[in-house]
């Protein structure tokens, strides 16, 4: 782990069928490294803070739930803009990735480029396995991904 | 003029659950903690288990106190087949419970409970203009964790604990490294309890039962009997006989209360108040630089008793650090027999008491689990009536905000006691 290289944060609880998916991703881009630090959080997003720091790119990778198509793949650049998501949450005896995000915001932490990389669950039960629609959505997502590590390098004259 | 106020989703607290308020005049004629959590089942689904389960399984109730639940399983089933833990393996066993209350307690601390006293609705509010105590929130929770880690093999829900020891015990070098983040702390909390001994603490303190356990020569995690400042004193398999646990309609949390008499109040106050004398020397400091005398009843002043503890958690793990010595093997050998165990350790939110019964094959078949916050859930309804009452003054708005400030002094676990927050307040 190197705080110079761009951080590929992924999120996801295997047990809970599709919020699976951001370890699906990590899974897709385990050969990144050593071009990326690439992670799996499960659900512990205060530990993001820490990984942030003194970074210059970071992608977050995680499952939503919205009312687009199951297994839509989305990007957002978050630090460029307001918050997205409200970061408070009626439990916060753990964060969610955007209340990670928002806080490393408020710490002035932020780094210059984090970019949010999700897709739309649908079925999240204990104990399923990832549907067919969020492994298809991993791929294109860990596709998504080296493209946006490949622009952050061309941008930053790396290559 | 009657009313009632309703809080339908508490903030700042793990689980779900509600408040309900119905206020007569001046006078409060209901507060009710709800907890509307589904049950849980692990009591059922651990029958027909081996013994050796129970940890792993247990633990899985919480993601904050995983230890304590972990803890409390494997001191059961070694009392009820006659085996006795200690030296080394006794000491990580320490040392493991030091890494649960610190990331917990700083947790709750900075990011739970500071926000009520600084006027913030959360920590991401708070960060900025008080990036200095986020920060120490997050080294010490680092902190916490990295012990978690190197003992249990990760930081939440430890694999490498089990009824007699560990699976892999550490190599002396492979603790040495948390050292400097030990100092780091133990230097670090002087400066923070100056800042937070300045909050403005409502004045409010009630004669409870404070109970918890009590060690003759330790500051109580892992071992002790059960003691109280009203008398009690048992030991773990007499539980039942002095605590017992009813169904209240609102809750699928059991409530308990001391025999004969009325709510306990468990966690850090009752700690404190029982074993103050056997913190050390750095957390008594810390205690007096705090301007804690030898019992704190006002549980808005519990955020300096966790302090303390912190503290004394930091100086437990550097002692604990600086006399390991390797054991000859990371577990004792344990053989089921039939019977019922008993085992009670102290989570950052106080007892978690677990009773097994195993046949002769090691397998169980019966189980209860009594989680603190499901004990503490009938001193949290007596505190919001007692508070509530100087407070019927305020909007609704107002008097719902200073509620959810007397709920979160006790950090409560709601998915942990479901067997739990929406506040409704209703005045007449």
């Amino acid at each position: 782990m190197s705080a110079a290289l761009p951080l590929v944060a992924c999120f996801g609880n295997a047990s809970r069928g599709d919020d699976g998916f951001g370890l699906a991703v990590a899974e897709a881009l385990s050969g990144l490294q050593p071009r990326a630090d690439v992670v799996s959080l499960g659900a512990d997003a205060l530990a993001l803070v820490e990984l942030m720091r003194g970074r210059t790119h970071v992608v977050v990778v995680d499952a939503i739930v919205t009312d687009g198509a199951h297994g839509e793949v989305s990007f957002f650049d978050v630090s460029s803009r307001a918050p997205l998501l409200d970061a408070r949450g009626t439990s916060t005896h753990a964060l969610d990735a955007a209340g990670a995000v928002e806080l490393a915001r408020a710490l002035g932490e932020l780094p210059p480029r984090v970019q949010l990389v999700v897709a739309t669950a649908r079925a999240l039960e204990v104990g399923a396995a990832l549907s067919p629609e969020m492994r298809g959505a991993a791929r294109e997502a860990a596709r998504r991904v080296e493209e946006l590590l490949g622009e952050a390098a061309r941008d930053e004259g790396g290559g | 003029m009657s009313r009632t106020i309703d809080v339908k989703y508490l903030a700042r607290v793990e689980g779900e659950g509600s408040l309900h308020l119905e206020i007569a005049g001046t006078r409060v004629v209901r507060a009710e903690l709800r907890i509307f959590e589904p049950p849980r089942f692990f009591e059922g689904f651990l029958r027909g288990r081996d013994f050796r389960e129970a940890p792993d399984i247990t633990q899985r109730i919480c993601g904050i106190c995983p230890v304590a639940y972990l803890m409390s399983a494997c001191h059961a089933m070694e009392s009820l087949c006659g085996v006795t833990v200690d030296g080394p393996l006794r000491e990580l066993r320490r040392l493991l419970y030091c890494g649960e209350w610190i990331e917990s307690h700083a947790l709750h601390v900075f990011m739970l409970h500071a926000p009520d006293f600084l006027g913030y609705p959360d920590a991401v509010q708070m960060a900025k203009d008080h990036p200095e105590l986020v920060r120490d929130a997050l080294r010490l929770k680092k902190l916490g964790n990295a012990i978690m880690t190197k003992l249990g093999g990760r930081e939440i829900h430890p694999i490498n604990v089990k009824v007699g020891g560990f699976y892999k015990t550490p190599r002396r070098r492979d603790l040495e490294p948390l050292l400097p983040e030990l100092e780091w702390a133990a230097g670090r909390l002087p400066e923070i309890v100056d800042v937070v001994r300045g909050f403005d603490f409502p004045a409010f303190e009630r004669d409870y039962e404070l109970v918890s356990l009590a060690h003759p020569d330790e500051y109580p995690m892992n071992e002790g009997r059960i003691t109280s400042t009203h008398g009690i004193d048992a030991a773990v398999s007499e539980y039942d006989t002095v605590l017992t646990e009813h169904h209240v309609e609102r809750s699928t949390s059991l409530h308990s209360r001391v025999v004969g008499r009325g709510a306990a109040h468990l966690g850090p106050l009752a700690r404190y108040a029982l074993n103050h004398a056997l913190l050390g020397d750095e957390a008594r400091a810390i205690a007096r630089r705090a301007g804690l005398s030898e019992s704190c009843k006002n549980p808005f002043e519990s955020i300096l008793v966790r302090l303390v503890e912190i503290a004394y958690a930091v100086e437990e793990a550097r002692r604990v650090l600086s006399t390991y010595v390797e054991p000859d093997a990371p577990a004792v050998d344990v053989t089921p027999r039939a019977g019922t165990g008993f085992g009670a350790t102290e989570a950052p939110r106080g007892i978690c008491y677990q009773r097994y019964t195993i046949d002769d094959a090691g397998l169980i078949t019966d189980c209860k689990i009594v989680a603190p916050t499901s004990v503490n859930q009938a001193v949290i309804e007596e505190d919001l009536r007692a508070f509530a009452e100087t407070r019927t003054h305020l909007s609704d708005d107002e008097l719902r905000h200073e509620c959810e400030r007397v709920i979160r002094n006790y950090d409560p676990c709601i998915s942990c006691s479901c067997h739990f927050l929406r506040l409704t307040v209703a005045r007449s």
